[in-house]
Order: C-alpha cells, then structure tokens, then sequence
C-alpha cells in the first residue's frame, strides 16, 4: 500500500507490520484513554443513580442504576460551606496563579543570568528547600509566631514561590540561545523588557505547565487549610469542606441511628460521588482549554525559519 | 550600573516574596499569655472562693465533630444550650474545631506545639489522661472538683467503679467525663437473613436446638446449610453464608464467646488477665470456621476485605441480599434493607454467639467474663484543663461542669432547652420550638417537640444542633430508651447475652512507661495473630493441636506474655485503688 504524507508530501509505503503496529498502537491507546475516562464515568453515572441499588452493586457503571435522581447534588449544592469554599479556592487559585507565576519567573530570570555573581548561593539556598522541609510542629510554630495561624495569607504565602518550578523557569531562560538577549540590548531594551517582552514569549510553554501545576495543586489543597486555618471555616478551600462532607456522609457512619428509614434512604451514599463531580468539574473543563497552550507555547520559537 | 539596580531590585522582590509574613506583631498577646497567667494567679485565688459570675470570660475549648455538616458546634455560639450556658455563667467560648478527620493530627499539633486551648476534650488524644498529666499538660482537678463540684462529687461516690474510673492511679482526678446515666442499647452485633431460611423450608424452620432462634452450634450448622442451599438453587455465584472480618475473628469477641473464649484479654474467675487467643477455646474456634470454610459457608474472599469495617462488610453482598450472616448496623435489622422494587427481600435478625455444644460448652459467657467493664458503658471520653489556663477560668469552667451533672443541668445537656429556658431563643423561635425541645404532658410522659424528635421519619433539625453531646457532664439516657423500638431493645438483649468482650475494666489505665513497653510488643502479637488465624482457616497453614501449640509459642515469644504481664499489673493497680 502506498499512501502520500500529509505533511511532507513525501511518498510512504505503508506495508503490513505499519498496519499492525498501527493497530496495536489505536488499540492500546484506546484502551489507556477508557482506563482513564472509566473511574470518572463511573463516579459520574453513580453520582444521579438510585441509592439503594448503588448500594448493592459491585463493578463499574457504564450507566445510571435506577432511576436518575438528582438528590446526592441537591445535598451538596444546598451546604452553604461549598459557595464560601468555591470562592475562597477561586481566590487561592487566581493569586497564586498570578503572583505566583511572576514571582517564579522573576526569580528564575535572576538565577539564570551568569553576570549575577548570587546566582548560584541562591539556587542552592532555594534547593536546599526542595530536600529539607522543617517538619510539621516547628513550621507551625513559625507560623504562629508570625501570625499565620487562622489567617487567609497562610494559603497564599509561603507556597508562593515553589522551589521546583523555579528550577525549571531557571533551566528554560539558561537554555535559550543568548543572542535573544544581546539583540534586545543592542535596540535599548533594558532587563524588564528583556524579561516580559522578549524572553517570556519564548518559554510559554514552560509557563503553561507551571500555571497547570500551580492550579491543579492549588485546586486540590486542602492539607494546610486543615492545620494552618482551625479556627477560621471561612477561610477553607473547597477540597476541605469536601473531605469534611465526604467523611461525615459516609455510610458507615451515617447508618447507625435510631430508625430503620436511615437504612432505606441511603441519599447520602450518593454524596461522595456527588462531592467528586463537583469539586472536580472545573478543573476538568479547564484543563483542555490550557491544554492548547501547551502545544502553542512548545511550537513557538524566536528564531524564524 | 542600571543592570545592577535592577538585579537589586529583583532580587529583593523575591526576596520580599520569599519572607512575606514575617516580623508580625499578632504574636505579642501570645507572647504576654505565660505573664499574663503568671501575674493573675493572685487575683484569681480571691475570686475562686465565691459564686460570683460578673467579670467575663473567655475560654478557650477544643473539640471535635463529626455529626453532620451543620453540626451544633458548627455553629458552635449559637447552639441554644452553649448560648444559654454562656449567659449563665457569663462565659463566652473560642472554639478550636478540627476539620474532620483531621482531628487526631490537630490535637497531636496543638498538644506538641504547647499551643494548648484552656479546656480540651481527649476524644482524639493518643496519650491516656494520665500520660497527659505526667507530661505537664494537663492540672490536677482534685481540690477544685471537691470544692466547686458537689453534683459531680455526689455521682462518683454513688458508684465503687464509676469512683475508680475517676480518680488516677495516684488518686487524683485529672478529667472530667462525659458520662451517662444508663447505657443506650447497642448499635449493632451479628444478625441473619431469617427469610432466606423461610424461603427455603417453607416457613417450617426447625433449629436442632428446639429454639425459635439459632443458639447453639448446631442450630448455626443447619442455618447455613440452608442459606448456602438456598444461594446455589438461586444459581448466585457471589455471595456469603457467612461474612468474617479479615482478620478472621471478631476482636469484639462475637461468635468467639459462643466458644468460651474472646478476641482480645479477659480476666478469669482467679482475677488474672489472659488472652482470649490462647486458649483450647480458641482453637475450637478454628476448627469449626475450617470446616465451614471448606463447606462453602464462610465468605470465600473474606481475608482480602481488610479495608471493610468489621461492622460494615462488603456492602455490595449485603445490600443485595446475598449475606447470610454479618455484624450489621442496628438500622439494617428487619426489613429495612429490602428493597421489593429490585427484588430483594430480607428480614435481618439479631444473633447471638452459637453456643459451642459440640465441646460441651454449656452457657453463655464462658470464664468469668461478664460485667467486668461496666464502666465503660457510663464513663465516657474525658475533658481536660490544661496548664495553660488560669484558676479563674478553671474553677469557672467546673462549675458549668457541675451543672451539667444535675438535673436540670442533665436534661438541658441531652435534650436541649425546655419552653422556660428557651425564651426568646432566636433559633427555637426560627424552628417553631417556643414549647421547647421536650415536655412532660399531663401524665409525666416525656415527648420530644416533633420539630427535632430524633425517631421521627424526618425532622427540620438534627438533635445534636439542640444539645450538647459531647460536652462534660450526665447524659440522661433514660427518656431515649424510652422511645427506642422494640426491635432494637430486643436485638440489644440478644447481642449483650453475647456476653462482653473487652473484658479489662474500662477504669483500668496504663502508666507512661507501661504504654511504651506494651505497644511494640502488642502490636508485633497482633499482627502475627492476624496472618495466621485467616492461615489455619482458609486451610494454607496446618491446623491441629501441635500446630496451634507452635502457634501459641510464637505468639508468646512475640510479647503476648509481656503484655499480660503489664495488664495485670495495671489491673492489680485498679482493683486495689
């Protein structure tokens, strides 16, 4: 069989072992793509099916038991904990995003540049952080002592700046071509230009996976709030109030009481999948739209053919 | 030179960056609270002595909930009781609620970090009160329990163990309890599918022990004939006659006092502490789940549900009606569980341990092992003072306590708030509860408003929005037991007639070092325990008396004669106190 490029235009011959890797490699793909759509399939057909039959399955759904109901996100929706915890995780996600990417990419331009002679002390310092870690109790004392403890700011400091991405912006800016720079400096650019204007463009896609990373994990942070934030409910992110909500709903705790109509309305078995759905929903929806990034920011590039 | 500056300039933005937050002054009242407690220890001295409830407070209280999402400490000011408390005794609280599941880790950061609230429940706390107390985090109560608490004080001299459980080792009260006037029924224990022995002998069950219930081994022989009959004529290919935890027994000790013996320690008829595991007991017990393992009986996957609550097993089996026999939940007893529209039928019954007649066990509980924990069923989790709070607040805080031990008090904790002491309450008012949350009619009945009755089918408020659960003093059971069903009290005389199986007084507390030595050795016992016994079982390890003999050796050599060693001190420790 012969079959002409696309891109090249050049001539291909497909013979019979292309076919069948060709099929092998569908094949496996299609099988990875169902292996990662199934969990969120499942969690989703669970979350509107009939409690009582959710309850006596076993296996994944490919669709909804029973009747669909739509009572596991009446419960969700109508805690009140989840539009605070939205809107505090929408504020936490935008700073950190935000502040937190330029300071990445400040501090990543400051450790690449060779004429800076702190350079390398202060990407070791920075390192050190990366393998160390002060252990729970003394962080939190620092905190305390600082006045972190019960304070939005304790979300949105002192993960700030991540160490990792740091290194990585570091590596992008050390390895584009210098003549960048030097071009920019020869038309009068000075070292903010240099950065934001010229530079910047050329490693988006090293942003865009930085901003994916810092969102995801923003996104799905509940730890600290749970130690750092004790005190104050209306600072919580939405995955706290979600694993509160996930824990108090299940079903081994809720069952025990003092009627048997707990056992047969089982809506709060629904909750968790609920919970997932809603908490992860965004996130999901975002992540294509980012995604195009990715491949726009690695097909860039400063030099033109 | 321009280059410079901006690299300055850069590089202290990171650095600004880096090191915000630090230098805050929000510190400083933290850092005056040692002074502070210091210099008002004379003042409060004087004001100690009188009933004067003028100058304000503020009390600082851990604790934890996981009652629902709108928890009544969610809120926890506006709880109408705390609210009324408050008032009363002119005391407002700073509440440091955990996130649930976080709790344990929040505690153990609050209790190592020494940032300690005045008043903390010890629910959660790894360390027993007295471990608490010897570390210097917690007071002795002692003097101001017998000045200030003439309730409390009345209530542990009313009961020899409830009075050994109160006091320490070395004879000091360190925690105040939550305690209970009697004890609620249990919230679940064995029970068995009946309607699946109906179905299959045509409503002519006939227990070889003459009984209309299954009580001996033989009785349990025929019931799970027929239930694994009656699965194969279904044609079902997954389901269970018999659902065992993973470990393969019940540390409960259900089923197991059927044999005479237990899953943990008990204490014999010469008051000495042993193992329920190693004993002839024991491996009777083996032997019979053998056999019914290699019959078909018992739940062939059972070993691999290790993440299954004991009281929870594989839900997708039980829900759909292929369980037999499993430790259920007191809401799945009857038919709550059927479900006619997917043609599940059940009818759940309460169970008690099989006697085990085919080794002339005569009656149930064997050794000696009953009554010997009642304390723990009326002396709950404790509440704490912790060093970090002054005698002023101290002796506030008790005296609220002490309320909570009398009647009134009591009543107010376990039911909420009646017509009189609601008052203008906004969230009765809200709730339409002026008329309280209970009242007694014309003949002395107890009825809960119907607002937040927690037996009805569905209510606008859960009880615990309207009382205070988990705080210290007397929870009156006495009315709820009242309104709890037949079914359950009846299931409840069935499942205690299981006997007990944490046999060890609940009173009974280990010493610091004691605690230390026991829990690597325990721990290594257990965990052996736990691999052989689905092992002998499943039928992977030989079973007979010279293997459970080596099995015996092992566990000892383990540490399981060191930790008897330490529980009979302990208990020693306890009965001459």
């Amino acid at each position: 069989m012969i079959s002409i490029g696309k891109s090249s235009g050049m001539v291909e011959k497909t013979g019979p072992s292309r076919i069948i890797f060709d099929i092998l490699n569908y094949g496996f793909m299609i099988l990875f793509a169902v292996a990662c759509i199934a969990p969120i399939w499942h969690v989703a057909m669970a979350s509107i099916s009939d409690p009582r039959m959710l309850m006596a399955n076993s296996g994944i759904l490919w669709k909804p038991l029973g009747k669909i109901t739509m009572k596991g996100y009446r419960m969700v929706l109508h805690n009140k904990s989840i539009l605070t915890g939205y809107g505090n995780t929408l504020l936490y996600v935008v700073w950190n995003v935000v502040v937190g990417t330029i300071s990445t990419m400040v501090a990543g331009f400051l450790c690449s540049r060779k004429d800076f002679k702190l350079a390398t002390p202060l990407t070791l310092f920075i390192m050190f952080t990366m393998m160390f870690g002060g252990g729970l109790i003394p962080t939190y004392m620092v905190y305390r002592q600082i006045g972190l403890i019960n304070n939005r700011l304790v979300m949105m400091v002192p993960g700030l700046l991540n160490a990792f991405y740091l290194i990585m912006m570091k590596s992008a800016f050390e390895q584009l071509d210098s003549g960048y720079e030097e071009s920019a400096k020869i038309d009068g650019a000075g070292p903010l230009t240099i950065l934001f204007r010229i530079l910047t463009p050329l490693v988006k896609a090293n942003l865009a996976v930085i901003i994916m990373f810092t969102v995801i994990n923003v996104w799905n942070s509940w730890y600290p709030a749970s130690i750092y934030l004790p005190r104050a409910r209306n600072l919580w992110p939405l995955q706290l109030f979600m694993r509160e909500i996930l824990i108090q709903n299940d079903t081994t705790k809720v069952l025990t009481g003092t009627d048997a109509a707990k056992a047969a309305d089982l809506t709060s078995n629904l909750v968790k999948y609920c919970v997932t759905i809603v908490g992860t929903l965004p996130i999901l929806c975002a992540y294509p739209f980012a995604q195009k990034y990715f491949v726009t920011g690695a097909t860039l590039g400063g030099v033109k053919g | 030179m321009r280059r410079k500056l901006v690299s300055t300039v850069l590089l202290c933005t990171m650095g600004v960056g880096m090191l915000s937050g630090c230098g805050s002054t929000g510190t400083a009242a933290d850092m005056q609270k040692s002074d502070t407690n210091a210099t008002s220890q004379s003042a409060d001295a004087s004001a100690a002595a009188s009933d004067d409830f003028s100058s304000p407070l503020k009390i600082s209280a851990w604790v934890h909930t996981d009652d629902n999402n709108d928890g009544y400490l969610a809120n926890t000011n506006e709880n109408p009781v705390i609210s009324y408390l408050s008032k009363k005794f002119n005391v407002t609280f700073d509440w440091q609620i955990p996130a649930v599941g976080s709790e344990t880790e929040q505690l153990n950061l609050m209790l190592g970090s020494g940032d300690y609230t005045d008043v903390f429940d010890t629910t959660f706390s790894q360390q027993t009160c007295q471990e608490l107390y010897d570390s210097g985090v917690i007071q002795d109560l002692t003097p101001y329990v017998e000045k200030y608490m003439p309730n409390y004080t009345k209530y542990i001299n009313s009961n020899e163990t409830v009075k050994k459980s109160a006091y320490t080792d070395d004879g000091k009260i360190v925690y105040i309890p939550d305690a209970k006037n009697e004890p609620t029924a249990n919230w679940g224990g064995l029970m068995y599918n009946r309607k699946l022995l109906e179905n299959v002998t045509g409503g002519k069950i006939s227990f070889p022990s003459g009984k209309d219930e299954p009580t001996t081994i033989d009785d349990w022989d025929y019931m799970l004939g027929l239930m694994k009959q009656y699965y194969d004529q279904k044609g079902l290919k997954d389901y269970a006659c018999l659902i065992l935890p993973a470990a393969g027994y019940f540390t409960t000790g259900d089923i197991l006092t059927g044999f005479g013996t237990t899953g943990s320690y008990y204490v014999d008829a010469q008051k000495k502490v042993q193992s329920g595991i190693l004993t002839d007991q024991f491996y009777n017990y083996l032997v019979k789940m053998k056999d019914w393992y290699q019959k078909g009986y018992i739940y062939q996957d059972f070993a691999s549900r290790s993440s299954d609550p004991f009281y929870f097993p594989n839900q997708a089996l039980t829900y759909s009606g292929s369980a037999g026999i499993f430790y259920g939940l007191d809401a799945q007893l009857g038919t709550a569980m059927s479900s006619k529209d997917n043609g599940i039928d059940v009818d759940y019954h309460a169970l008690t341990a099989p006697l085990d007649t085919q080794n002339n066990a005569t009656a149930l509980p064997a050794n000696g092992m009953v009554n010997t924990n009642e304390a723990s069923d009326v002396f709950g989790a404790g509440w704490v003072v912790s060093s970090s709070c002054s005698e002023e607040k101290l002796i506030r805080w008790l005296k609220l306590c002490d309320y909570l031990f009398s009647d009134e008090g009591s009543m107010m904790k376990s039911y909420g708030l009646t017509k009189e002491q609601a008052g203008d309450n906004a969230i009765y008012k809200k709730l339409g509860m002026q008329d309280g949350a209970y009242w007694f009619d014309a003949d002395g009945n107890f009825t809960y408003n119907p607002v937040s009755d927690p037996f009805a089918a569905s209510v606008k408020v859960k009880e615990n929005q309207l009382r205070i659960a988990r705080f210290p003093g007397m929870t009156n059971n006495t009315y709820y037991n009242q309104k709890t069903s037949d079914t359950l009290k009846d299931a409840d005389k069935i499942w205690i007639s299981n006997g007990y199986s944490a046999c060890i007084p609940a009173g009974v507390t280990l010493t610091t070092q004691e605690s230390k030595d026991l829990a690597p050795l325990s721990t290594a016992a257990t965990d052996y325990i736990d691999s052989m016994v689905p092992k002998f079982i499943m039928g992977t390890e030989k079973l007979d008396k010279d293997s459970f003999a080596q099995f015996e050796d092992k566990v000892r050599s383990l540490g399981m004669d060191q930790c008897l060693k330490i529980e009979q001190t302990a208990y020693d420790r306890y009965m001459t106190k």
